[in-house]
This record gives C-alpha cells, structure tokens and sequence, in this order.
C-alpha cells in the first residue's frame, strides 16, 4: 500500500533521513520506533506531504506521491495526525471533527461518523459545543485523533498518540488502534510507548540517526537486546 | 513551613467549575507529584499559582506573603516560575537566546544574562546545541529548553507541566536525573507527569484531582494502592 523508496530528507544541510526505505501493507499495523530526534516525525511529514524529499520515492497504492502537495495526498486517504496537538482553537469540538470529514464523498454517513468519535472518546461528547481553546491537554488529543479518523483514510498516520494522556486513557488509545485496524484501516504509528505498541504492531522499525538499522515483527524486536538496552533501559 | 500554599481555592470557566475549594501546600525541599485524569484541573491549578488566570475565590501564600492576584511576571520574580504543557518557546530564536529570557529575569545586563544561560545549559546538558535554532527541535528537546528557560530565572519552587511527555524510558530516565539534580540545588518542586515511573520515582508526596477537586494527597506507596485513584487514573492493571 505504502512504499517509501531510498528517501532522504535535509533541512537546508542538515541529514535528517538517509535512504530510509520500508513498506507498509493494506491492512498492517506498523510502528516506527527510536529516539528523540531519529527522525521519526519527519518520515511521517514526508509521506503526507508536509516536507519534501531529498532523494527517493514515496508510491501509495502503486501511485508516486512525493511530488503532490499535502492537500492531493490528504485526498487519496493518508491522513496524518502530528504531534503537538494542533486542533482549532476557535471552533467547536464538533466544528475541529467536520473539518476533518470535508473531503469525504460520503457527507450522509459524517454524522455516523461523529456518533463513532464520541463512542470513542466520551469526553469529546461532554464538551461538543465547546470551543477548541477550552480543553485541557489530554482532550486536545484525543480530539485530534478523533479528527484524523473523521476523515475515514485508507492510511492513518498517528504521531504520538498517548503523549499527554493519563496511564487509563492512554492504554487505551494505543488499544483503539487495534480496534481501528480491525475494522480495515491501515496504521502506521510513532509512539513512544515502546513495549505496548510492540506488542501490538504485525511490524516494526527501529530509526537511528536517520537510518533504518531494524525491522521486524513487533513480538520479535521486544527480544532484541539492541532494543532492551537502547530503549527500554533494562 | 509550607513555601507554597493555596487556600480554598476556585476556578469557574462559566459555569463550570474547573477547580473545587482546593488546599494544597508544598513544604520547602519538597517534590510533590500532582495527577489526575485528563481535565482534572492540573494545568489550571499551576496557572492560578502562577498568576495566568484570576482565579474565581480563594488565596495564595508563599513563604507566608500573600500573592493573590499578582500577576506572572511578578510571581516569577518573587521566585516561582512554571513550564507550559504545551511548549512556548521562541521558535525563531536559538536556544541559547530562549533560556536568556529566564536569565534576564535576574541579569538585565544582557552580558551577565548570557553566562548564566550558558552555566544553565551546562547544567541541563543542551550546552552543545546552544546555538541551534529552536523551531527545528523536537518536542522533547523544545520541554528540556523549557526547564532550562525555567531554572534560569533562579526561582525557588518550579512547576513542571508535562516536561517528559515524548521521552522514551532511556531518555526518561536521563530527565529524572536531570530534575533531582535541579532538586539538589535546593529547588521545590511541583510536578505535573503522567508517566508514573517519573512520579514514583521522584516524588515525595503525591496529590490527585479528579474533576478539580482535590481527590487524595500522600506518599507514593499509598497513592498506586487507593482504589480511587485506580478506578479514576491508573486502571486495573495497577491493582496488585
């Protein structure tokens, strides 16, 4: 479904990714894993868009799209949720959700949708005529999960997810995505949450410094002793 | 001697009530962990300290002065000053420059501003970055350059919103090191974490709101096993 090619990001000169290459199946869930400032963040913007590669290539579903502008890869079902929590401030709860349905054909089946989200995540129901700029960090979240969802993407692409979330709500975010990818979207997530996203993703790939340096399934690289030591601290 | 103590406070946004009659002190020396489920009133209780909101009712004391109503700039320099959850730092600026605007709180000379942020950044090991501009960080670094900004204008009691939100467990570790450093230097500290690694490990008592009201407070070992806090924060995997 995703194919990122030998891709290499600078930022002016500075090496951020290094022929990055891997793959991600219709159906999969896959995590990006490593340290702070591997470049974990910048794969992502690079596939929706947002930042442009150096070298290389990025096909999804058998189309090249590293050339098209964030808003044409948005419309082909690659939704991306960034780190940081960017929600609109001065529009609702229920306003920051339809925005992220507004390039959806199927408008009849939006409210269906919002019905989905508040199931979901309950708080965002509570505070629904609530302005962006009233909730509290946490909400902030799972509001802009709920709106990367909103637009029903083929691939989802979660920066981070549980940052911010309480032990509860953040075990189960990282749990939803199971739910999510059963019922058919694909995932590709960066999560800090090592072990319990490892647990969970069909494959994994560790980024150092701008490189791959391993991959494989989730169960698989929670034994590697690279990864005990390296990000785990045991 | 309690340094830092809240009296009954009130926050109403509206109608609703984000903080209930809250007491809460923190002894001097003290590293008080605050949780609380998401929307508990945490970030709002560090914004009535620190004098970004008027709160509805209820007063502040530190170090027995009352400092009701006084605003930011004013609080930070009588010597308390916070990190903000969501980071605010000058994106254009380097790091260097940033953690100057928290020396300059103590060092209007802009030379003697400079080697205090420098001696900073020594300390919270950003020293070989200083020249970087911050926009281009990550936002676990961006957090660091918040703690540094903060220590830099030598406060006496600091509040931490979230600053190792993003850390994976070997960095985590690096910046619990990091805050019982800043501890050791004599600091109090009220830190606001969900990672309750961090909040067992470096706290000495624990509060926890729910709903913004003051749920429980006590040492850590008591906290993990009350079952409120379990059933509101922690989950039943923390059930022993």
């Amino acid at each position: 479904m995703l194919n990122v090619k030998g891709v290499s990001v600078r930022y002016e000169l500075i090496p951020v990714l290094e022929d990055v290459s891997f793959a991600v199946e219709e159906g999969q869930f896959v995590a990006i894993v490593g340290a702070n400032s591997a470049g974990k963040s910048t794969i992502l913007k690079t596939v929706s868009g947002l930042v442009s590669p150096f070298e290389g290539s990025i096909e999804f579903l058998d189309e090249q799209i590293d050339k098209l502008p964030p808003y044409e890869i948005a419309a082909k079902g690659i939704s991306h949720v960034p780190e940081g929590r960017r929600i609109f401030d001065k529009l609702t709860i229920r306003e920051n959700l339809l925005v992220g349905a507004h390039m959806r054909e199927d408008q009849r089946e939006v409210e269906e949708s919002l019905q989905e989200m508040y199931s979901l995540f309950p708080i965002l129901k509570e505070r629904e005529s609530q302005k962006g700029e009233t909730l509290s960090g946490g909400e902030r979240q799972q509001l802009a999960i709920a709106r990367g969802l909103m637009a029903r993407p083929r691939l989802l692409m979660l920066d981070e997810p549980s940052l911010g979330l309480s032990p509860i709500l953040s075990n189960k975010v990282i749990h939803t995505c199971e739910e999510i990818r059963r019922k058919g979207t694909t995932i590709l997530i960066v999560e800090q949450k090592v072990t319990e996203v490892l647990k969970l993703v069909d494959r994994g790939y560790v980024l150092q410094r701008g490189q791959i340096i391993l991959e494989g399934k989730g169960e698989e690289l929670l034994e590697s002793d690279m990864i005990r030591k390296a990000y785990l601290g045991l | 001697m309690a340094i830092l103590e809240a009296k009954n406070l009130n926050m109403y946004f509206g109608e609703l009530a984000a903080l209930k009659d809250i007491n809460l002190s923190v002894e001097q020396g003290e590293i008080l962990g605050l949780i609380g489920p998401n929307g508990a009133g945490k970030t709002t209780f560090f914004n009535c300290i620190t004098g970004f909101l008027k709160y509805s009712s209820g007063e502040v004391f530190f170090k027995g002065r009352d400092i009701t109503g006084l605003p930011p700039h004013r609080v930070c320099h009588l010597g308390i000053c916070r990190t903000f959850q969501i980071v605010q730092s000058f994106h254009e600026m380097t790091i260097l420059e940033n953690v100057m605007m928290g020396s300059f709180c103590r060092y209007p000379n802009t030379k003697r501003a400079m080697s205090y942020a420098v001696e900073i950044l020594e300390f919270t090991g950003l020293a070989d970055k200083s020249d970087q501009i911050v926009g281009s960080l990550t936002l676990a670094d961006q957090k660091r350059i918040e703690l540094a900004r903060t220590i830099a204008t030598e406060p006496e009691v600091i509040l931490l919103d979230e600053v190792m939100a993003g850390l994976n467990p070997t960095e985590t570790e690096e910046a619990i090191e990091l805050i019982k450093k800043a501890h050791q230097k004599g600091l109090t500290i009220i830190v606001v974490e969900h990672v309750m690694e961090v909040i067992m490990n470096i706290s000495h008592r624990i509060a926890v709101f729910d709903s913004g009201e003051l749920l429980v407070d006590g040492v850590p070992e008591k906290i993990v096993r009350d079952e409120r806090v379990i059933q509101a924060y922690l989950g039943e995997e923390y059930h022993a």
